[in-house]
């Protein structure tokens, strides 16, 4: 379930998070002349930490992926709408990794939707990607009118547990990928490593935050938005939001045959190693979800089930 | 001319608001990007954008910064609630990017489908046609 313009969001829930505003450091240095970035990397490094004093000694990752128009119109030029299609929802199919550009605005979705239609043999061909774009713009319109109650839950939690239920702190070990549940730890490095993730894993990482930690989303969507390059509040918290079932109508959850029918060889989806994950959807639905009736059975294609949740 | 207040939603040389101004200013604003949270690698994808762009740069907190430049500022348009209200407290113009859809007014936005109904038809439609 979508939001609708019409309805509030829930006045009573205890958890508002907007990004931290009273615990900036102390102020950096304001220096009204005109400074010149650096160009090679390892000086532009050196110089974000002069000019950033709140970032921690730790911080040090880096992303593969440079900023720029000069690496944008690569990715641009690398795309291919009918292998996307085909393949999205695979952690190793054909998705663009646009979405850094897009989201700072050195790509306009028109700039990335015309260069996709002038690919393409025939404009249909292009539906299915240009339709994840507008996913974008309707999330952006949502958030040009939420405004800070993007931090809010925008309806009830439908798992059975209040919002004082899920936790308001992130649980260190996830923070540091070591949860013990290697597929999930797997994306959690990825994602603190290189600033971005597949969708599917996103999911993944939100389904298995909010549901078997019981952690609320809005510590999860602080955490992406610490480290996708692409973090934005509207993207981010609204699918945060639709994995919890603050902003859907049922929790988004998978299990351990879906998460193998979607990983590439790169990921350890073993049994043995990803055990908390592994059951059948009725068996992880008691388990995550005692309060609830129990589900009943669904057929015995999860992957497809789920896969077409996954869509958004 | 005005000067253009180029910000993090719209790192583009080739964004209509640059056409507006004479002079393009990116505020290095480090206390908002610790409110955001941004780790080292977040906040390093920014410099290399505008490093590219090559505006020029000013470190501090932008209503300070902006404010101390005497001339009318334009901006992007932006959903970002913070950048929104400095563009409101600075009386910033602000100018829409290309469109990607052209909504009817009035439009259902309950649902990514109902939306998705109204906006396909331009949203399919190549810049040049529409
Ligand atoms: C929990 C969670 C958090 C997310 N946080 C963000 C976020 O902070 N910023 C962000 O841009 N996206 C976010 N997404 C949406 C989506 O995962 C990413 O946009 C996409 O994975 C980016 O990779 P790509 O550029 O290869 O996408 P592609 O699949 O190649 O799509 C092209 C572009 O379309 C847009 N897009 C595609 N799918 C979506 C979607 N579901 N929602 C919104 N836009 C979409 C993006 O701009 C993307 O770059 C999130 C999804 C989930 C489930």
């Amino acid at each position: 379930m979508l939001p609708n313009d019409t309805r509030r969001p829930n006045k009573k829930q205890p958890r508002a998070c907007p990004p931290r505003k009273h615990c900036v450091s102390a102020p950096a240095p304001i220096h009204n002349d005109p400074i010149t970035l650096e160009t090679s990397r390892d000086a532009a490094v050196a110089q974000v930490r002069a000019l950033c004093p709140h970032l921690a000694d730790d911080d040090t990752d880096v992303s593969p992926i440079r900023g720029g128009q000069v690496s944008a119109r690569d990715y641009l030029l690398a795309i291919d709408p009918v292998q996307y299609s085909r393949s999205r929802n695979h952690l190793d199919g054909a998705v663009t990794r646009l979405s850094p550009f897009i989201r700072h605005g050195v790509l306009s979705l028109a700039d990335v939707r015309d260069e996709a239609l002038s690919t393409v043999p025939a404009i249909k061909h292009a539906e299915k990607f240009v339709q994840q774009l507008a996913w974008r713009d309707y999330w952006q319109r949502h958030y040009a009118r939420l405004g800070e109650r993007i931090w809010e839950d925008i309806e009830p939690y439908k798992t059975g547990f209040e919002a004082s239920d899920y936790a308001a702190n992130f649980p260190t070990d996830i923070a540091r990928a070591e949860t013990g549940v290697a597929a999930i730890d797997h994306f959690l490095r990825q994602l603190i490593e290189t600033g971005w993730l597949h969708n599917h894993a996103r999911l993944y990482v939100a389904g298995y935050v909010c549901h078997w930690r019981k952690v609320a989303w809005q510590e999860g969507a602080r955490f992406f938005l610490k480290h996708l390059l692409d973090g934005d509040p509207a993207s981010n918290n609204l699918s945060w939001q639709w994995c919890a079932s603050t902003f859907s109508h049922k929790p988004y959850f998978f299990n351990l045959e879906n998460l193998q029918s979607f990983c590439g060889p790169d990921v350890d989806t073993n049994y043995k190693n990803n055990k908390a994950l592994a059951g059948s959807y009725e068996d992880l639905h008691a388990r995550l979800f005692p309060n609830l009736p129990p589900q009943e059975r669904q057929e015995r294609k999860p992957s497809t089930k789920r896969h077409k949740r996954a869509h958004h | 001319m005005a000067i253009v207040w180029v910000h993090i939603d719209a790192l583009d040389s080739d964004h209509p608001v640059m056409r507006r101004g004479d002079r393009a200013v990116f505020v290095w604003d480090a206390e908002d990007m610790e409110r955001r949270g941004w780790s080292l690698k977040r906040c390093l994808f920014v410099h290399e954008c505008v490093a590219e762009m090559g505006v020029e740069v000013i470190a501090g907190r932008t209503e300070e910064v902006l404010g101390g430049l005497g001339e009318p500022i334009v901006a992007a348009e932006t959903p970002d609630p913070a950048l929104k209200a400095i563009i409101k407290a600075l009386d910033i113009e602000t100018v829409p990017g290309k469109p990607f859809t052209a909504l009817p007014p009035g439009t259902d936005m309950g649902r990514f489908f109902r939306y998705w109904n109204q906006a396909k038809r331009s949203a399919m439609t190549h810049s040049f046609n529409q």
